[in-house]
């Protein structure tokens, strides 16, 4: 087990995130991810979790910008750091993955120097060190002749082939944490256990830490350590994996769980949740889920659901439930 | 065979290649030699993986584009030897829907001209008349009358799928595809359309193809599922056939794959290596034999017949018997 008093890889503390100065689109963001755990972050479009993803390297594109908060990665603070700063840790700490592995990569670029480039840049390596080390890589994730595809272009690669080489360019930096941004949402359904089995491979070997974003809970209850849910730029509830998907505490969070597995065999309604997502621009007093939210407390004549922001409640070791009703 | 027990549509070996420009014989097979029939009332799911020619089998179907070999029988009649005036009147009878419901919106249009425009083009009544067919049925699909003044990118992705669904349905179609109708859309609004469209059915009496790269969201509402694999049905049974006793080491992966968290990731991997081979050079012999854990030599050789193996239970495997141990 890891000592409580190591420094995580990954800590966020009261992150907001905003569209110019108005439009809030995270808010209250706390996070923290230990050496060689994997904490997925889930929830439907709109919840906010791409861009908080985005902001743990200072990514994200303008007009959105952090406006509160702060994220350390293995103890260094990034809000504020120069850019110098920050390309150090980008290439050597974080790697990162996305959605899209096609659109990711250079369409005019060989694939092995897409691979190497971060260590030329990071590692000081000459061309053909990186193109060799690139090689390596390429072979740890599982593609065949990697020799000979390391000379192939983007387009000339399946979708999985794709997603392997993007994982390859992001571990080759050799980094602490990993943030895969619904790594497998584009490919085949039968490639996606494939992609998810390499992850957790070079999780256990490398210790990575990975930040998994996805809004397939199957996937998080292969994958996890333990999950976050956000719901409309908040986070609504986050614990370890099997409390979550067993015995969750919050009201979307099970609403969530139970609409998304779909388990239920013919006949009957399927578990939804009415009404729709809020867009960030919309302004919900109290607790932003109140309004769909089935729990009686969140209907009654003047209640606190609809007036103040529900405060985090801690009903075991290390769950936490942002929601009025949740009892201690 | 008397019309109330015939199928709605049949399909007979559909073929349909799509020849590859400037490279000579070569071809994408998308739909190669597909037999079967979807009742009345019933909805059959279709899946399959990308570029395995789901979409394509059901532009076959309701006539959109034509099969080099093979035919479809809609209600006794051969839709490919129908006249222009019959096309038209078989046209009303059919309807699509799609993925991204923004994309089947005219984004320069008034949500109420998009659902207009079917009445108005097969000449259904006066406007009066239509707006009241449009507001009929704008509440059997849970839709604010107020809404339709609007242009779809000032809606939500669901509020435009039931948009989508009751244009759809304003023709009162006997039968409807529907394309992916969910895949856009998040989870808690998936359910909600998917109970729309369950409860639509039954009371449309539709027949319905419900096209989908995910198992889990064709359980609910389909009767039976048939597999597709690189332009075949691999297997076509029950729905709950196919979740809980598949034969097909196809459809088996496919089951794993939407119940990760209950196979793990160790084992689903193990039930297909690999990814799709390119439609343009299908492998010979049965086409999964290359991911396939019990493919063997006669696999590579002899392409397996869709054999009925129980009521209806039909698979294309040489090896189904062993495939459940």
């Amino acid at each position: 087990m890891i000592s409580p008093d190591e420094t995580p890889c990954l800590k966020v503390e009261n992150l907001d995130i905003s569209i110019g100065d108005t439009i809030a689109v995270a808010r209250g963001i706390n996070l923290e991810i230990r050496r060689g755990e994997t904490v997925a972050l889930v929830g439907e479009s709109g919840s906010g979790k791409t861009v908080t993803a985005l902001s743990l390297i200072d990514l994200l594109p303008p007009p959105l910008r952090v406006t509160r908060g702060t994220v350390s990665i293995c103890g260094q603070k990034i809000t504020d750091a120069t850019p110098d700063v920050l390309n150090r840790i980008r290439g050597n700490r974080v790697g990162m993955i996305f959605q899209q592995p096609s659109s990711m990569l250079d369409p005019s670029c060989r694939v092995g120097r897409q691979v190497g480039e971060a260590l030329r840049l990071h590692k000081r390596a000459s061309r053909g060190e990186a193109f060799e080390r690139a090689i390596e890589l390429l072979r740890e994730v599982g593609i065949p002749e990697a020799g000979r595809r390391a000379r192939s272009f983007a387009h000339q690669l399946s979708g999985g082939m794709a997603q392997r080489v993007m994982i390859a360019a992001a571990l080759s930096g050799d980094p602490d944490l990993l943030i895969a941004d619904e790594p497998t949402t584009a490919l085949d359904v039968t490639v996606q256990a494939q992609i998810l089995g390499l992850l957790e491979r070079e999780r256990k070997q490398r210790t990575l830490s990975i930040l998994l974003i996805t809004h397939d809970l199957s996937i998080v209850s292969a994958m996890a350590d333990r999950v976050v849910v956000m719901y409309a730029g908040s986070i609504v509830e986050e614990g370890p994996v099997a409390a979550i998907m067993q015995a969750p505490q919050h009201p979307y969070t099970k609403a969530l769980i139970d609409c998304s597995l779909m388990r239920k065999a013919g006949g009957g309604d399927l578990e939804s949740i009415p009404g729709t997502i809020p867009s960030p621009a919309q302004s919900i007093p109290g607790c932003r889920f109140h309004p769909r939210c089935p729990h009686a407390l969140a209907r009654r004549e003047g209640s606190v659901c609809a007036s103040d922001e529900p405060t985090a409640t801690r009903t075991a070791e290390g769950h936490l439930v942002h929601c009025w009703a949740a009892e201690p | 065979m008397s019309s109330a027990a015939r199928p709605l549509v049949e399909a007979r070996n559909l073929v349909k290649h799509f020849p590859l420009r400037g490279s000579g014989r070569l071809a994408v097979r998308s739909v190669d030699g597909v037999t079967l029939t979807i009742g009345r009332a019933e909805v059959l799911g279709l899946v399959g993986e990308s570029g395995c020619g789901k979409s394509t089998l059901a532009r076959l179907l309701i006539n959109q584009i034509r099969p080099d070999r093979g035919e479809v029988i809609m209600d006794g009649r051969d839709l490919l030897a129908m006249r222009q005036g019959e096309l038209r009147r078989f046209r009303r009878t059919v309807q699509l829907i799609f993925q991204n419901p923004l994309a089947a919106l005219d984004p320069r249009m008034r949500l109420i001209d998009s659902l207009m425009a079917p009445l108005a083009a097969h000449d259904t009544g006066t406007r009066e008349e239509c707006l009241e067919m449009i507001h009929a049925m704008l509440g059997e699909v849970g839709i604010d009358p107020g809404l339709v003044e609007r242009y779809p990118g000032q809606c939500s992705g669901g509020q435009l799928q039931r948009i989508v669904i009751a244009r759809a349905l304003l023709l009162r179609p006997q039968f409807v595809v529907c394309d992916e109708p969910t895949s856009s859309l998040d989870a808690s609004i998936r359910a909600q359309i998917l109970n729309l469209l369950n409860d639509l059915r039954r009371r449309f009496d539709l027949s319905l193809l419900m096209i989908s790269h995910d198992l889990r969201a064709l359980r609910h509402i389909c009767d039976r599922v048939a597999v597709m694999y690189l332009g075949r049905i691999v297997e076509m049974a029950p729905v709950e056939e196919i979740f809980q006793s598949p034969r097909h080491p196809y459809t088996r992966a496919l089951n794993a794959a939407s119940l990760l968290d209950e196979i793990g990731l160790d084992a689903a991997g193990r039930l297909v290596q690999g990814e799709p081979p390119s439609p343009v050079h299908p492998p010979p012999g049965c086409h999964f034999h290359p991911r396939c854990p019990l493919a063997d030599e006669t696999c590579r050789r002899q392409v397996p017949a869709l054999e009925r193996i129980a009521e209806n239970h039909e698979v294309s495997c040489h090896h189904w018997r062993t495939s459940t141990s």
